[in-house]
């Protein structure tokens, strides 16, 4: 294994390392909703004992409530362990607008906690592109993690994307702080620019317009 | 003399079910969505206790605990959290939490915590 392959391999897990709690913190929400269901149902069933007629509709209310968690917990665990899988897998085609979506709802609360919101934009159709996936998921990870961390409170980053004839573009908006030194904070050169080219890809900052360009070329067999 | 708890979480199904349970158990439930309206609302009625996420809209969770402890200094503050403490929860307590406990928690120790506010032992 060459320096570049090391250097993808830790980075991979790195995104790991900063998905696994976020989605153990989303997943302990999830079960804590479906065990407040439980513990409510069980609270009219002693009810009834006592003589309480059962509410229908709000037993129907419960019901749909567990089902909405488990569509959310099964979302969770898919996007999970599809991410898991793709670990050995080198190039494969994948839906940007969805993985840009995963990345952005996962970190929605932390985002919500500096009262920051994520807005992604793109046309209604996939916009599916050739990458590394989980080199992608950690490439944006990254860039909006460090944009929740710094900055004001209280804004929209918005996440706007498109695909062109030869590359597919990210464009984040409202990152404040961003600089051409803070780059270097976000990931270290070596490593980013490893990541990158892995990726095929490149970051452009606009200090004046607060944006990062996220440019995916295309890869050419 | 029913507990007086306020409830403050963003996941409104949650949060109305958890009200609904401890309502259940005799106690008057106020919610809230965010950490700005708790603060409203304990600036004007005196609660026993306050239950909160530890990843709340507006604010991280020892940022709130120490604006609560703050307002009202004598308020149990429970911190229920669904993030893995590295600490156990020490942080949380030494900033100011009464009670730490991990999601999914038990209803039943979460009323014992509200209650301990009464005869003053930890729950």
């Amino acid at each position: 294994m060459d320096r570049d392959d090391t250097i993808v391999c830790k980075e991979m897990l790195q995104y790991f390392k900063a998905m696994i709690p976020v989605f153990s913190h989303e997943a302990k929400n999830v079960l804590a909703a479906i065990n407040e269901n439980a513990g409510l149902m069980d609270d009219y069933i002693l009810m009834a004992q006592k003589g309480k007629m059962l509410d229908l509709e709000r037993l129907g209310s419960l019901s749909a409530s567990i089902r909405k968690q488990v569509t959310r917990f099964n979302t969770l665990i898919t996007d999970v362990r599809q991410a898991a899988e793709e670990i050995d897998n080198d190039i494969r085609e994948i839906c940007l607008v969805h993985y840009t979506r995963q990345v952005s709802e996962l970190l929605s609360a932390k985002a919500a906690t500096r009262s920051i919101q994520f807005q992604v934009s793109a046309t209604e159709e996939p916009i599916l592109i050739h990458t590394r996936p989980v080199l992608l998921l950690h490439m944006m990870w990254v860039c909006l993690d460090y944009a929740l961390r710094t900055g004001e409170r209280d804004r929209c980053i918005r996440l706007s994307l498109e695909k062109r004839a030869e590359n597919s573009l990210v464009l984040m908006s409202g990152m404040d702080t961003l600089t051409l030194e803070s780059i270097t904070a976000i990931m270290p050169d070596e490593q980013r620019n490893t990541v990158l080219a892995a990726l095929n890809a490149e970051l452009v900052i606009d200090e004046k317009e607060k944006t990062l360009l996220f440019n995916i070329r295309k890869h050419h067999a | 003399m029913p507990e007086q708890v306020l409830l403050l979480d963003d996941d409104e199904d949650l949060m109305e079910i958890v009200s609904e349970r401890l309502k259940n158990r005799g106690m008057n439930v106020d919610t809230v969505g965010n950490i700005e309206k708790a603060l409203l609302w304990l600036a004007n009625k005196r609660y026993d206790a306050i239950i909160l996420d530890f990843m709340m809209p507006g604010m991280d969770g020892f940022e709130s605990i120490r604006t609560i402890r703050k307002q009202q200094p004598d308020i149990r503050i429970i911190l229920v959290t669904g993030q893995m403490l590295a600490d156990g929860g020490r942080s949380a307590i030494q900033t100011g939490a009464d009670v730490v406990l991990e999601k999914p928690a038990d209803l039943e120790v979460l009323a014992k915590s509200i209650r301990a506010t009464e005869s003053g032992k930890d729950g």
